[in-house]
């Protein structure tokens, strides 16, 4: 079906979307059906150039998705865990076309691994950019100093958070305050106050912990600093492992506010993880708008059900922005979503995420299993130096 | 709506129940425990705890405890119907599982003998926690080293039991902090020791004084005071866990840990009646919904496996109906459907009888995490050297079918590796007599083994005039002066 709004001019369908967001967001009807239809050519794209991910389609005895009766939620999940086994391929495209291999922090002991092309990453850029001036009504101009709590784009690497963070240097006149690995407290407070007092709009943009530290920094300080308006305070990527000192988000908010005079409508919070190639930004009512070439559903952790709005379950996300692999990704987040119309005016679906799931060690003795490789041997205790006997490659070269 | 569940604490023996100060904790399962929060004066009643455990003798000791198991083993005991239903709702685990883990182990301690085999195959003579035994010139006896704290974890109930059976066995004061993994076990056990041992009889007061159990957080202040005033540690626990508190231990308190480890079996599939050994591995991997140390998490085929999985599937079918698997929390049971997804994108010949078990055949290096849940990755191998480069330090129990033959060549095979024990296919979870526990025997730390040296002049086998006169020499640093005089303040053989 032809959108109504599709292919006005020589733009792909998606950056038409992404220069058009507030229009799509204003009518319910034709988000949904942006959304059936750009998730189902997604499909289409992947089932015919990905053997591995047809396989699996099929061996869920699903019908050809441009039968009737098409529903997103049917489309087969990846478990975010498989972009975390090396032996596996789960690109669509060929490794030619892949120009970055997107790592995740390893906060939980496994990289995972997704791979990008060029199509994918500009996507993914355009998921930042779009929704900058959408749900944050920024400027694309670039009048706002963009203060950033992570790395520069040369030593942003293959780390996706870091290389996340980096991008904001395409959008803004950004500076950064995490070098050789180290973040500088120091040097983003004082950075912020000279932005203050040039007048300038800032936004500050880091995790949360590294936002918290800059109030602790301030609060030592027995100061605090008063943003200009329009200014925002956005966190991102979650705690990692800094686990021990998370807070509320209620908390957490509530001290940003205090630290640096905002009103609560400016501290915002995105969502992101490496195997999803979309940020989803907070509106002003603090809603996580899902962008029409996403889909969420909420499932039922033990029998994978799609659960109704309102209700807690594991998140399952269906990104139609990736081509270089099948972006329909059963996530290890608990969260809720809901239809209705926001607060803030728009349509369409809105996520809160809640929490992670906890690791498989966490409960008895279920014991990483560890890469045995013929590289590697099975210790998982990762000690340095073992004995003889604890060493079982030592044991065999005798 | 959530279950609100109220537990005591128990300190020096008396039962504390909550009031308004209380630790909640919530469960995933629509349940939150309200336990007693331990107070400073309860700290301190523990801390000056004084009676001489040392004096009790064995045999009132293990009255104490047979006692107990004795009233234990009673189904309709209501200290354990209550304990059966709490756990149960706390764990998940099914009623069933927790009936069968207290018959066992009550039975277990109902017989007298128990103590004494445990003290004499761990420390060589049971006499020697109540006097001095001889050792060759020595007289050895075995002291309590004082306070007992025992780290616990939920995941199998008996071992919280057995780590306390451990230390009233040895006369220590004995600390418990309960794990919120299964809060009511021990708790219980505890409960029900004090409960059958209520006459007023001096050892039993004292015994029954020298308990305490209460929930932590693990990070708190008062957990590291406690730490800090013990005399030997016990933990339970994930690595991490381990290491936090290993990290609070002060230097000269002994350690002990039981850390996270996994078990694996093998199958020499073409010399053995297929049934039995599909009976014996379906208990093996039903028991605690696989949540053991003990439970395989593989199985090593040799030999053919197609018909050998048809049958374990009955007896897997078979064994849920009389010990059905409980409901894990939404977390695990999300780790087994994703593994489930991830058997079906890898083309992995899988059987799932959801939610009960399901069996993955699979190359064994293909596998990375494992989400337990009776999940069974099934591997055909060639060899036992193929096992090898899984077994290692954290391979707790390797279960072998049929075990016959020449067990000790692959005990060599494996335990050098790392393997803390071999065992028949069927018996992971019954230890018995002269068993090992992750390589050490626990009692030796829960005492100080001191001993009476004999005078100078006391003969052993190796005495002889010439012998002693030498070593008098050499010991006094070869005395040139008054040889004849030094000689004489030393007994020497005739």
């Amino acid at each position: 079906m032809q959108m109504p709004m599709f292919n006005k001019n020589c733009l792909s369908d998606l950056s038409y979307l992404m220069l058009n967001l507030d229009e799509v967001f204003k009518d319910a009807s034709l988000y949904q059906e942006i959304q059936r239809t750009i998730l189902k050519d997604s499909l289409l794209f992947h089932l015919s150039r990905n053997e591995a991910y047809n396989d699996y389609y099929h061996s869920f005895g699903l019908k050809d998705p441009r039968d009737d009766g098409f529903s997103v939620s049917t489309i087969p999940l990846l478990p975010s865990s498989l972009f975390k086994r090396p032996d596996l391929n789960l690109a669509t495209l060929s490794c030619e076309k892949i120009i970055k291999q997107c790592n995740s922090s390893g906060t939980r002991g496994s990289l995972s691994s997704v791979p990008r092309d060029e199509d994918t990453l500009t996507n993914f850029l355009g998921s930042i950019t779009s929704t900058l001036s959408c749900l944050l009504e920024l400027e694309r101009c670039g009048n706002h100093k963009a203060l950033i709590l992570g790395p520069p784009p040369e030593e942003a690497g293959d780390l996706w958070f870091s290389y996340v963070l980096s991008t904001m240097a395409l959008s803004f006149n950004a500076e950064y305050f995490e070098h050789d690995g180290v973040f500088n407290v120091a040097d983003a407070v004082a950075a912020v106050q000279a932005a203050v007092e040039r007048k300038a709009a800032v936004l500050i943009i880091g995790p949360p912990f590294r936002i918290l530290e800059m109030c602790d920094y301030l609060s030592e300080l027995r100061r605090s600093i008063c943003l200009e308006e329009s200014s925002y305070v956005i966190s991102a990527g979650g705690w990692k492992n800094k686990e021990n000192r998370a807070v509320p988000r209620d908390t957490f908010s509530k001290v940003v506010e205090l630290t640096f005079g905002l009103d609560g409508r400016f501290v915002r919070d995105s969502y992101n993880m490496v195997e999803f190639n979309t940020v989803l930004n907070e509106c002003a009512s603090h809603e996580k708008h899902v962008l029409p070439w996403v889909d969420v559903v909420v499932r039922d952790p033990k029998t994978n059900e799609a659960l109704p709005d309102g209700q807690v379950g594991i998140l399952s996300l269906y990104d139609g922005s990736a081509l270089s692999y099948p972006c329909f990704i059963l996530s290890e987040d608990y969260g809720v979503a809901e239809s209705g119309r926001c607060g803030c005016g728009r349509h369409g679906k809105r996520v809160r995420v809640i929490r992670r799931m906890e690791g498989m060690e966490a409960r008895g003795c279920a014991l990483k299993m560890a890469a045995i490789t013929d590289e590697t041997n099975s210790n998982v205790s990762n000690r340095f130096f073992k004995s003889f006997y604890r060493c079982p490659e030592l044991y065999a070269s005798r | 709506m959530s279950r609100i569940i109220e537990l005591p604490i128990i300190i020096c023996g008396e039962l504390k129940y909550p009031k308004d100060d209380y630790i909640e904790i919530e469960y995933t399962n629509a349940v939150t425990v309200r336990i007693t929060r331990p107070s400073g004066d309860d700290f301190e009643r523990i801390f000056k705890f004084a009676e001489p455990l040392h004096q009790i003798p064995i045999e009132k000791v293990s009255r104490y405890l047979s006692t107990f198991a004795r009233s234990f083993c009673n189904p309709e005991n209501p200290i354990r119907k209550e304990a059966v239903e709490l756990s149960s709702y706390v764990t998940g685990y099914s009623e069933q599982m927790l009936d069968r883990d207290y018959t066992i182990i009550s039975a277990y301690l109902s017989q007298r003998y128990t103590s004494y085999e445990t003290v004499e195959s761990e420390l060589g003579d049971y006499r020697i926690l109540d006097n001095w035994v001889r050792k060759k010139v020595a007289r050895v006896r075995a002291f309590p080293r004082g306070r007992a704290l025992h780290v616990l974890v939920g995941n199998v109930p008996l071992t919280g039991i057995y780590s306390v059976f451990r230390s009233i066995l040895t006369k220590n004061q004995t600390v418990v902090k309960l794990p919120s993994r299964d809060i009511v076990s021990t708790l219980y056990f505890m409960k029900g020791l004090i409960a059958a041992n209520s006459e007023d009889l001096p050892y039993k007061k004292a015994i029954n004084s020298s308990l305490s159990a209460f929930y932590l957080d693990s990070s708190s202040d008062e957990m590291r005071k406690v730490i800090e005033a013990s005399d030997v540690v016990c933990a339970w626990g994930k690595g991490k866990s381990l290491k936090s508190i290993k990290g609070k231990v002060p230097y000269g308190t002994p350690f002990l840990e039981f850390g996270p480890k996994r078990s694996y079996s093998v199958l020499f599939s073409q010399d053995c009646d297929l049934d039995k050994a599909a009976v014996r591995l379906a208990h093996d991997l039903s028991i605690y919904d696989q949540e053991a140390c003990l439970c395989p998490q593989r199985l090593f085929i040799i030999g053919e496996h197609e018909e050998f999985l048809v049958r374990l599937q009955k007896w897997l079918d078979w064994q849920a109906k009389a010990l059905p698997r409980g409901v894990a929390n939404p977390d695990g049971e999300s780790h087994i459907f994703r593994t489930e997804l991830e058997a079906r994108f890898r083309k992995w010949p899988t059987v799932a009888h959801d939610p009960e078990w399901r069996t993955i055949v699979c190359d064994p290096y293909s596998v990375n995490e494992h989400p337990l849940g009776r999940t069974l990755f099934v591997h055909p191998v060639k060899s036992e050297n193929d096992i090898l480069p899984f077994i290692d330090e954290e391979t707790q129990a390797v279960s072998v079918y049929p075990y016959v033959g020449n067990i000790e060549r692959l005990g060599d095979l494996f335990c050098s590796r790392g393997a803390s024990k071999l065992c028949e296919t069927g018996m992971s979870m019954l230890p018995r007599e002269g068993w090992t526990h992750d390589g050490v025997h626990a009692l030796s730390y829960f005492v100080r083994l001191c001993y009476l040296d004999e005078n100078m002049g006391y003969e052993y086998k190796y005495d002889e005039r010439e012998g002693a006169l030498w070593f008098l020499n050499k010991m006094y640093g070869n005395p040139s002066e008054n040889l004849e005089e030094f000689i004489r303040q030393f007994p020497l053989p005739e």
